[in-house]
């Protein structure tokens, strides 16, 4: 090796990189230069500046304040991701919903509970208008039969509602247990008129009473048929799944 | 320096302060920010811009512990952030320095004299010696030169850290040994 090539060997190496055969080299080739010996004892120096300057690490003053520092900005951070990583939750489920596929499927479920929620909205409707239709006939029926017992007269019905009333006749609730209510208070207010009138009309009343007395068997007998406890019955059905129908229609 | 936590140790700690733990992580920070300071006050000659960047560098490492890959050490990591963000301060001086050139002392080299070896350096005293003796250098072979013969750091570590080859590394060693050995022996003669 000539003077060049070591001096460019001695500066580009560390001295514990150079190899045991670098440094034979070195040794022989100072041993017989001066100029390569100098440089090398440089070399030598400066590898021990280096050496002081490496063990001399930068000295940190408040340490403490340095790593709180850094801890209180990362417990900052960790909230602030936290919020992002809930953004971004939203952000991948809208990105989910937004795909093609994804918004057709919702669509296709969405508008089959619509369906189902419209078919059993209109099934219940259905059903309520066939059961009013029912009950408004049935009622019919019923007044038809009322009108019947009341044999088409108003002093008479009077006369023999007040003495149903009076009376309390079984068959009488028998025959219609609502009508009876519904017309409860009709009858308290007939009594009360029948009170109120004067002396002849109340005779005269008290006569067709009898009357009506009479032909007490002929009215129960006709309050008793089957037909009648049917029709009641068929009342009561239709009237509480009524009920059932429009308590469901409110909810 | 030594790390005062095992491998095993700092696996987990990484792994807890990924799923949010502070207080794992900040055991890795009291263990690990010296190693941080230390490169970035040698590459930036100035205390409080080295706090600044290890500051920066342990909130980008909790932001991005899940990009951390186990293959490399977590301080090579972590010097390649620190390095990366020394290079960042740098450029925004030098772009300050442009704006005030006159004003600016630090781009006045001065030759550090009066200082004693043997005795207890002063980060100042520290920061002018090596200032001064990678003065004409790049700041990609001084931090070569920093990271290999100042902090130990293997050849294949530091193009990890630089994002250079090892070739590259080795160039630029090359250079900057031979420039600042160079620069010592001239001032050991000047003493």
């Amino acid at each position: 090796m000539n003077c060049s090539q070591i001096k460019e060997l001695v500066f580009s190496k560390r001295l514990d990189e150079l190899t045991p055969a670098e440094k034979s080299i070195i040794e022989k080739h100072i041993s017989l230069c001066q100029d390569c010996e100098n440089i090398y004892e440089s070399f030598q120096k400066a590898e021990s500046v280096l050496g002081k300057m490496k063990i001399r690490q930068p000295i940190l003053d408040n340490e403490e304040f340095l790593v709180d520092s850094i801890m209180q900005k990362v417990n900052s951070k960790s909230s602030d991701q936290k919020y992002e990583n809930e953004f971004y939750f939203f952000e991948k489920l809208i990105l989910f919903v937004s795909q093609k596929l994804v918004r057709y499927a919702l669509t296709a479920i969405l508008f089959i509970i619509v369906s189902l929620y419209m078919f059993e909205e209109y099934s219940a409707v259905k059903n309520i208008i066939q059961l009013e239709s029912q009950l408004n006939n049935t009622v019919q029926v019923n007044n038809s039969k009322a009108e019947i017992i009341s044999f088409n007269n108003d002093i008479l019905k009077f006369f023999y509602d007040t003495y149903k009333f009076a009376h309390g006749n079984s068959s009488y609730v028998k025959l219609s247990k609502d009508w009876l209510l519904v017309n409860k208070e009709d009858l308290r207010n007939l009594l009360l008129d029948y009170e109120k009138l004067d002396q002849p009309t109340k005779t005269k009343i008290k006569s067709l009473q009898s009357e009506l007395l009479n032909q007490k068997d002929l009215i129960f007998s006709e309050t008793e048929t089957g037909e009648m406890k049917t029709l009641q019955l068929e009342i009561e059905k239709l009237n509480s799944e009524l009920q059932k129908f429009k308590s469901r229609r409110g909810k | 320096m030594q790390n005062q936590i095992h491998f095993e140790q700092l696996s987990e700690l990484i792994l807890k302060a990924n799923k949010g733990d502070t207080k794992a992580f900040e055991v890795i920070v009291r263990n690990y920010h010296k190693f941080g300071y230390a490169v970035a006050s040698k590459i930036l000659y100035n205390e409080e811009d080295a706090k600044d960047v290890v500051q920066e560098s342990f909130i980008r490492i909790w932001k991005h512990l899940n990009e951390y890959d186990k293959k490399i050490k977590f301080t090579t990591w972590m010097y390649k952030i620190v390095v990366n963000l020394c290079f960042d301060k740098l450029k925004s001086q030098k772009r300050r320095r442009n704006i005030f050139k006159n004003l600016d002392e630090d781009s006045v080299i001065n030759t550090p004299s009066g200082i004693d070896l043997e005795k207890e350096l002063t980060n100042k005293e520290l920061a002018a010696m090596i200032k001064h003796f990678a003065s004409g250098l790049s700041e990609k072979q001084k931090t070569v030169f920093i990271l290999r013969d100042m902090e130990d750091l293997s050849i294949e570590e530091v193009s990890e850290i630089m994002n250079i080859s090892s070739g590259s590394v080795k160039t630029n060693l090359f250079y900057a040994r031979q420039s600042i050995r160079k620069k010592i022996i001239k001032w050991e003669n000047q003493k």
